[in-house]
């Protein structure tokens, strides 16, 4: 079973669909059992036998449980709206601070790092939560404001290839629409479990609350009343997590399977689940909130599966673990904690990394093979996907930044002072026209490290200017929104120079409207999606105009890349010509463009993927920029494209 | 319908729909007053670096100012209390009593820093050491990251503060002891050199 990044993500909207009618059924049976539960009680106070077929008040109470159900699950979903971030602080997780000192901290964070760098996604803000155990989620509709928390137990216990094969699995689920999904049904199972909450309230104010009903048998009443409500939570939450599993629980195996491809090495997930079973502790959260996202651990995060492991929201630890190392005897490994100052050094992995073709089979498992095709269609295969030795490569890529770059991307007020200098322009006098802006328009203290930042910022390599703004996002999102949105200004100043800024540069601001765009804007509703792709052919010719001009300046070998990226996306003759370069089809339109193409399904980008790389691959010749550029269009596409084009 | 069903279906609705909202807020409490505790966590960083910055640059000033022994007495005295204050407030960024006792030890601090900085003007030799000048600018890096993150720390703060006032939430607020929250202070004198004014 070949899945690539766009099948999957078709396959994520039904997962959707699946979670919702199962929503839909375990209100129907709430429904049932509140109208049973009554009739009973009415049969009680009443002293006889009451008519089992009442209408109206049927009626009543599936209006009653649908609007409490429905409401509590909308208001949960209007609390989660901000995104990934909302999760962690429900969770009373800490964010770990770009400019840690603590080593076992630095060495999760350089591990988020590599990983986000070699998928081509802007690295998620990492939290730690305060448990003993070992877990670990991932939270957030999007890569932009998704992100990663991790146990204390995880830093203590686990070794760094441990912690990579954790951090594999949790993108993973980034990259595979399951966070989306995820954090949608955190909504509507506290719908569902609503009741169980009241129940238990009720229960404990029983007692006095009868006082003021006055009379004896009343007092029996209500605390039958209470009772009920309880059971009925019990019910409730046995829903829910009913819904937690059936929608989560088979993803863990292909998250662990999709962890191991990533890193080529089962031992550390594996390692990592086999450290789970020999904690004393496990994977469990002692945090009560972790009832609504159990679904989104790692691993079991509350004991006991329940009612025949039915209600376990992941697949039992010795099967997960047999499944990655078939030989694995049942002994679990004595755990204790890790000596971080002893592991090697960063940037040094002697015994390198197995060759492509090859490695593990691991029986049971989907295998994804990479076809040897064409360079437009290997491209769209690399999509969403990480390949191990593109870890390596991140590594190196992250080592080649120099030290006060990387630096100033780790905390805000640098950060954006980096990003400004990221938008400068190559050429001398737009540049100076831009530094006058930011002059104009920021604080002395932003314009002076801006300056200080632009000369090294402009020596900078093309191959690194799209991990770096990768790099510097968790610290962008520190922001407050005000904050945010005087930022966003002047980054608008900067662009909206006088003259035309260079596309990579224009693009690379593109990327960070839309992951910043996805933490501190409200989230707006997804219009239709497009499914036509002739409809959809005239921003593409947009695109690729710019496109073709980036590559070859001269008009000939323009047309040439143009004409093969549109026949590659209209499947055969076309009537689109090559866009002269400035009066139709300027930054805005392109941007517009971008917009427009964002609007699709899965399939079609795909399509448009392949288009663009077929554009710049048309002359043999594929320049760093133009890889980068690819690249850039790609993540407004969300679509990401590792940084091993070539 | 049975009356008596009737009744106690809408007593029922009515108090359901308020423990729910309750929770509601509650949990909306809870997300906005960790969220500028994260917020200080960031802080916390730059303020133990500028901490850790300090004695080097009583160092580097001994020599030079060896008989200006009670403006630099000062600066060190100002410095563990200041670091005390801070340990506090990182424990516990809600507590509004151990806000404001960083927020003095801070300006305290900041005046004592002040005066070195305008002592040392007269010694020409100390200001072109190159020691110096490398402490001075990480100084002033420094401070101008704290600003900046102080800024969304106290902006935090002040949603947070907000969310607890209006109604309903107050009631909530007041039940389960949502105290209210002190901002983050700057400094309130400015330094000689160099000039950084930050809000």
């Amino acid at each position: 079973m070949a899945t690539d990044f766009f099948e999957q993500q078709d396959s994520a909207r039904g997962r959707t669909v699946q979670l919702v009618v199962y929503f839909v059924l375990g209100i129907l049976v709430l429904i049932a059992l509140v109208y049973g539960l009554l009739l009973v009680f009415g049969q009680y106070g009443a002293g006889q036998p009451v008519s089992w077929w009442q209408p109206e008040l049927l009626l009543v109470v599936a209006a009653g449980v649908g609007i409490l159900v429905g409401g509590a699950s909308a208001l949960k979903v209007n609390q989660l709206a901000s995104g990934g971030r909302a999760v962690a602080l429900m969770m009373d997780a800490v964010e770990i601070p770009g400019t840690t000192t603590d080593p076992r901290q630095k060495r999760l964070l350089h591990v988020v790092e590599e990983m986000a760098i070699a998928a081509g996604v802007p690295v998620p803000p990492v939290y730690v939560l305060n448990e003993p155990g070992i877990n670990a989620f991932a939270a957030g509709y999007l890569p932009g404001d998704a992100v990663v928390a991790v146990s204390q137990g995880c830093l203590e216990y686990l070794t760094r290839d441990e912690l990579q094969g954790v951090v594999a699995h949790e993108f993973s689920h980034i990259l595979n629409g399951d966070m989306r999904l995820n954090i949608r049904l955190i909504g509507l199972i506290s719908g569902i479990m609503v009741l169980s909450i009241m129940g238990r309230i009720m229960m404990f104010s029983g007692g006095r609350r009868s006082s003021r009903s006055g009379g004896g048998d009343s007092r029996g009443g209500n605390m039958m009343l209470a009772l009920g409500l309880f059971a009925l939570g019990l019910v409730g939450a046995f829903f829910g997590r009913l819904i937690q599993a059936a929608v989560s629980r088979q993803r863990e195996y292909l998250a662990d399977a999709s962890a191991v491809q990533f890193t080529r090495n089962p031992d550390g997930i594996g390692g990592a689940l086999k450290k789970i079973g020999g904690l004393k502790e496990g994977s469990r959260i002692t945090n009560p909130r972790a009832a609504e996202v159990g679904h989104m651990f790692i691993a079991n995060a509350f004991a006991g599966g329940g009612f025949f492991g039915l209600l376990a929201t992941h697949p039992p630890l010795i099967a997960r673990i047999r499944a990655l190392d078939p030989q694995f005897d049942g002994q679990f490994p004595e755990v204790r904690p890790v000596d971080v100052d002893r592991e090697e050094p960063e940037g040094s992995r002697p015994g390198g990394v197995p060759p492509t073709t090859g490695g593990p089979r691991l029986p049971g498992l989907p295998q994804v093979p990479l076809p040897v095709l064409g360079f437009a269609d290997a491209t769209a295969a690399r999509v969403g996907h990480i390949d191990p030795e593109e870890v390596s490569h991140a590594r190196a890529l992250y080592a080649s930044i120099p030290d006060p770059i990387r630096v100033a991307a780790q905390e805000p007020f640098s950060a954006r002072a980096l990003i400004y200098a990221l938008l400068l322009d190559p050429r001398a006098e737009l540049r100076n026209l831009q530094l006058a802006r930011v002059k104009a328009g920021a604080t002395p203290p932003d314009f002076a490290e801006t300056v200080r930042l632009a000369a090294p910022v402009q020596a900078l390599e093309d191959r690194l200017r799209l991990p770096l703004l990768d790099l510097a996002m968790p610290a962008l999102r520190q922001m407050s929104p005000r904050q945010h949105e005087t930022f966003r200004g002047q980054v608008e100043a900067l662009v909206n120079a006088d003259q035309r800024l260079s596309l990579f540069e224009y693009t690379l601001r593109c990327v960070l409207h839309r992951h910043l765009d996805a933490q501190f804007l409200p989230r707006r509703p997804m219009g239709p999606m497009q499914s036509s792709a002739q409809e959809l052919a005239s921003p593409i010719a947009k695109v690729l105009s710019l496109l073709a001009w980036e590559g070859q300046p001269e008009p000939e070998l323009a047309a040439r890349a143009f004409d093969t990226g549109m026949r590659s996306y209209i499947g055969g003759d076309h009537t689109y010509r090559l866009l002269p370069p400035s009066e139709e089809c300027s930054l805005a339109e392109f941007h517009a463009a971008l917009q427009t193409l964002h609007q699709s399904v899965p399939a079609i980008k795909r399509r448009i993927v392949v288009a663009c790389a077929a554009c710049i691959g048309a002359n043999q010749q594929v320049s760093v920029r133009e890889a980068e550029l690819l690249r850039a269009i790609c993540d407004t596409l969300d679509c990401p494209l590792p940084p091993l084009v070539m | 319908m049975d009356p008596v069903i009737v009744t106690l279906l809408v007593i029922l609705g009515v108090g359901l729909l308020l423990v729910f909202g309750l929770v509601g807020i509650y949990n909306r409490l809870v997300v906005a007053r960790n969220r500028f505790k994260n917020a200080f966590a960031q802080i916390d960083v730059q303020l133990k670096r500028r901490y850790d910055l300090i004695p080097n640059l009583i160092e580097a000033v001994k020599g030079y100012m060896a008989h200006e022994r009670e403006t630099l007495d000062a600066v060190i005295k100002a410095r563990k209390s200041a670091m005390a204050a801070e340990q506090n407030v990182a424990a516990n960024p809600a507590d509004p009593a151990a806000m404001k006792e960083l927020n003095r030890a801070e300006g305290q601090l900041d005046g004592t820093l002040g005066r070195l900085f305008a002592l040392s003007e007269a010694y020409p030799d100390l200001k072109a050491n190159q020691n110096m000048l490398a402490l001075q600018e990480e100084l002033t890096a420094t401070e101008n990251k704290i600003g900046f993150a102080r800024q969304a720390f106290n902006d935090s703060v002040m949603a947070y503060n907000n969310r607890r006032e209006v109604f309903p939430s107050v009631m909530v607020a007041g039940m389960f002891g949502f105290t209210e929250a002190a901002l983050l202070e700057a400094a309130q004198e400015e330094r000689e050199a160099p000039k950084v004014s930050f809000k």
